[in-house]
């Protein structure tokens, strides 16, 4: 349901901003940005919280690419949805939308290093459950 | 694996994923898409228009209330007198009374004694008729005091059309209102009534009531509904002369012609010619609301709520515009049932040409204007003043674009930059000047026009700007004044 209110608001702000857009870079990018920060806000009223912490840049703990070959979409996207909300919002606005850690930082108002810190984390929360998956399909 | 390789495989599985919205949520958009509309052309039609005409109905009907109020504070001045006058009557009894309740008896006849009373005796003996007409009303001893006094006139109005003898009292009305004290307008009787027809004793009675009379006339003309309040009674004269206790309510509206000037601390003289050849037509309204309370005579201090507006068109001429149009050309052959052969052919060409783009920009500011006011003139022909004070500014918000340093167009912004599109959202503290002049449109209104002249002491471009853009507004406010304390005493 959130994700609908999300839409909606996002779609509602795009028909009456319309006018706003100048044909300056694609329409699709422009109405995507409205939503994810649409989305932003919705967040921002959540108040998260971002640890601080160091960048880590420790690889994935031995997970072989065909661990990653069975996973379809519905699976991957159910992994994303169980991870906390600070390392999710900053895994899909860096991995899904391409967006860099200066944008992410701009964009909650946190520091660069806790973009990249929330990342490193989410990277690793994923791969431990997907090992954690596998073992179980192992089983 | 590594983190590259990890971030690519989600985005390739996810890149492309369509969750795909439910239809319900697209027509939730339609509906709110439409809901919106319809509260956006509300808000700025149909409520404005309500809103002028609700305090438009509401200045007519205090204008018009004010009015009845006063015709009907002037009849009961004869009723209350004659109340007065019948209560005094009915205690004494004098012989003189006690035959003209004799009379009260038969109505008819009384009536047809006084028509040829007042034929007979003309207009002369009008006063002495009412006399007569007081005691004759049976319905008005008995109530006594107790009547209200505007029940009475309206009683006495009624009977006007009934008969001729109500028209002699009308007539000692008329006589009554063009007296200025009800106390003036008794000796009146006293003086006019004939000695053979009221008696001596009656007479000393007369002279002794005259002046609760003329107590109940004052209260009565300085009451709402008959009912005295303190609290807007008559104002006293000082010993210095008399007092002004006022009360207004101000609204007006106004054309206005913006001046702006550029301050270059970095010496961008390019750009502010850029600027200043790009930007023209710098019109503007104003309108707000503000009370106004007199301090002593002739000063007045104002405060309110002023909206403004300035308008302002962004021109921009580029000689050297290309434009780059593509067509695709698909045509169908179908060499054979089945066989369907669709040739595409694609088509660029260029144009090179001028092209004008035209923004409309609008700054709007609210303010809270304190002015102080000095008042010359007559109040009753036509008034002036000389008004001086700060304004408040206590938001402003813009909407539009300007040059950049690279000329080009940049939408205006209030947030936190130094660039040319920074501006701020309060700018602080300005300076008022006009001169008014009022002119009397009845006891509650006045109509003013008033020149004015705004300088702001901030530019609305933000602290640290390469260049401080200031705005300086003149106008013309015509709006109304209404008096909020017209019920009080007037003593000029």
């Amino acid at each position: 349901m959130e994700a609908e209110d999300i839409l909606q608001d996002a779609f509602i702000k795009v028909y009456r901003n319309i006018s706003q857009f100048k044909f300056e870079g694609s329409f699709e990018g422009w109405v995507r940005r409205i939503v994810v920060n649409t989305a932003l806000k919705y967040c921002q009223k959540k108040k998260m919280k971002f640890d601080e912490v160091q960048p880590d840049s420790t690889q994935a703990g031995g997970l072989e690419p065909s661990a990653y070959t069975h996973l379809n979409e519905t699976e991957i996207m159910k992994l994303i949805h169980n991870l906390p909300e600070g390392y999710k919002l900053v895994f899909n606005l860096h991995v899904i939308e391409g967006y860099s850690h200066e944008e992410i930082a701009v964009m909650l108002n946190i520091k660069d290093s806790t973009s990249r810190s929330q990342l490193v984390k989410a990277r690793r929360y994923l791969q431990n459950e997907i090992l954690k998956m596998q073992k179980s399909i192992a089983v | 694996m590594t983190d590259k390789l990890f971030d690519e495989f989600v985005k390739g599985k996810l890149g492309q994923h369509d969750s795909g919205a439910p239809m319900q949520v697209w027509e939730r958009i339609r509906e709110k898409e439409k809901d919106d509309r319809k509260g956006f052309f509300f808000f700025r039609k149909y409520w404005l228009t309500a809103v002028v005409l609700l305090g438009l109905t509401g200045m007519l009907y205090l204008t018009w209330d004010s009015v009845v109020k006063h015709e009907s504070a002037d009849k009961p001045v004869v009723s209350s007198a004659k109340q007065e006058q019948e209560t005094e009557s009915k205690q004494t009894e004098t012989p003189a009374l006690q035959n003209n309740e004799q009379t009260a008896i038969n109505p008819e006849e009384s009536t047809t004694n006084t028509n040829s009373t007042e034929q007979k005796e003309g207009t002369n003996n009008t006063t002495g008729n009412a006399v007569k007409e007081n005691t004759t009303n049976p319905q008005g001893i008995k109530n006594g005091t107790a009547v209200p006094a505007n029940k009475e006139a309206d009683h006495h109005q009624v009977n006007d059309k009934k008969s001729n003898s109500r028209a002699v009292v009308t007539n000692t009305n008329q006589s009554n209102q063009k007296n200025s004290t009800q106390k003036q307008q008794m000796n009146t009787v006293v003086g006019n009534t004939k000695p053979e027809t009221i008696s001596t004793v009656e007479k000393e009675m007369l002279l002794r009531f005259t002046a609760p009379a003329a107590y109940r006339y004052s209260l009565s003309t300085f009451t709402l509904g008959n009912v005295p309040q303190r609290t807007v009674g008559p104002a006293c004269p000082s010993v210095n002369g008399p007092r002004r206790n006022d009360l207004y309510l101000e609204v007006y509206g106004s054309p206005d012609y913006t001046m702006r000037s550029f301050s270059n601390p970095n010496s961008f003289n390019n750009y502010i010619s850029q600027r200043r050849e790009s930007e023209d037509n710098r019109n503007g309204f104003s309108a707000g609301v503000r009370i106004a309370k007199n301090i002593g005579e002739q000063f007045v201090l104002k405060a309110g709520i002023n909206y403004s507006q300035i308008n302002e068109r962004l021109r921009i001429v580029n000689e050297n515009e290309k434009q780059t149009t593509q067509i695709i050309t698909i045509r169908t052959v179908i060499r054979a049932p089945g066989d369907t052969l669709f040739i595409r052919d694609t088509t660029y060409f260029e144009q090179t040409g001028t092209r004008y783009r035209t923004t409309y920009n609008r700054y709007r500011f609210i303010d809270l204007p304190v002015i102080l006011s000095y008042e010359f003139g007559d109040p009753e022909i036509l008034a002036f003043s000389i008004n001086a004070g700060p304004v408040f500014n206590i938001t402003s918000f813009y909407r539009g674009e300007v040059l950049d340093t690279t000329f080009s167009p940049v939408k205006i912004s209030t947030a936190k930059g130094n660039g040319p599109n920074h501006w701020r959202s309060n700018i602080g503290i300005g300076i008022f000047t006009s001169f008014a002049v009022y002119k009397r449109l009845n006891d509650r209104m006045q109509i003013f026009a008033e020149p004015y002249f705004r300088y702001n002491f901030k530019p609305v471009t933000q602290n640290g700007n390469f260049v401080n853009q200031r705005y300086t507004t003149t106008g013309m406010q015509l709006g109304i004044r209404y008096n909020l304390f017209s019920e009080r005493q007037r003593y000029r």
